[in-house]
């Protein structure tokens, strides 16, 4: 065999062995993105049955007193906890950029709406554009948590 | 004034949401299509009302903030998909070499 095949093919075994030791010694596969976390699903899910029954009570509200913000606060508080709870959360796991972006759209989108219901309310033609956008953004964020769960695979 | 055309809002989404997952846009795009369609009509119907004088001026830019943070999730999931698809591909391709590395080493390297 010629010096520089031999080279060659030396030169592709080392760079295979560099790639497989680049993920740790005896690591079974390479995680480029967050994995799984059940207990950010677990939130995530609650937080989207509150907005869900926030918009339920005040489509049967609006139009009277009882759609008011005051009446909607404590919703906000919790809301507000549970995303501060989820942000300090997805900051402890590793390679979770994407996750803590999207906690961040999510607390903006809830500021946002609070801003909305404090100036108020006046007709349920005013909610299917808001209730919708949480919808999709919560299916994104369960849709991504469902995926990195598949991605367990890998592991074994 | 110009009507909002659903279409063209919802052409210039899926381009940029190619552009995040451009090898992976198969598998992303029944996903992507759908809720950036929503995030289209969405965007009308917030003109919509502003045209009919149901909400102010203030109250429409807080409706484009709540959509453009709806969208940014929706594209970070679509971006989150296409890492994943890459990552198991890397995974794969190590699962290939693994016995033969493992067997010429001697020892359980993969």
């Amino acid at each position: 065999m010629k010096l520089s095949k031999v080279v060659s093919v030396q030169g592709k075994i080392i760079g295979l062995l560099l790639l497989v030791l680049s993920c740790g010694y005896a690591c079974t596969s390479v995680r480029l993105i967050s994995e799984y976390d059940p207990i950010t699903d677990e939130k995530v899910t609650e937080l989207e049955e509150k907005v869900a029954t926030y918009f339920v009570q005040l489509e049967r509200t609006i139009g009277t007193d009882e759609a008011a913000y005051e009446h909607y606060q404590t919703f906000f508080d919790e809301a507000k906890v549970d995303l501060n709870t989820l942000s300090v959360r997805a900051a402890a796991v590793d390679k979770n950029r994407i996750v803590q972006e999207q906690v961040k759209e999510l607390q903006n989108m809830l500021s946002n709406l609070e801003a909305l219901h404090k100036m108020g309310f006046a007709s349920a033609e005013q909610l299917p554009p808001l209730k919708s956008a949480f919808n999709s953004a919560f299916t994104a964020i369960i849709r991504l948590q469902m995926a990195l769960k598949r991605g367990e695979k890998y592991e074994n | 004034m110009p009507e909002i055309n659903t279409e063209e809002i919802f052409e210039k989404m899926v381009t940029a949401a190619q552009s995040v997952l451009t090898n992976h846009w198969e598998e992303a795009q029944p996903f992507a299509e759908n809720e950036l369609k929503v995030l289209a009509n969405n965007i009308k119907l917030i003109g919509e009302l502003k045209l009919q004088g149901k909400i102010t001026e203030e109250q429409a830019k807080h409706y484009l903030e709540i959509q453009k943070s709806s969208a940014r999730i929706v594209l970070l999931t679509i971006e989150g998909l296409g890492i994943l698809a890459v990552e198991g591909a890397i995974n794969a391709a190590l699962d290939v070499v693994k016995a033969t590395v493992n067997t010429a080493l001697g020892w359980k390297l993969i």
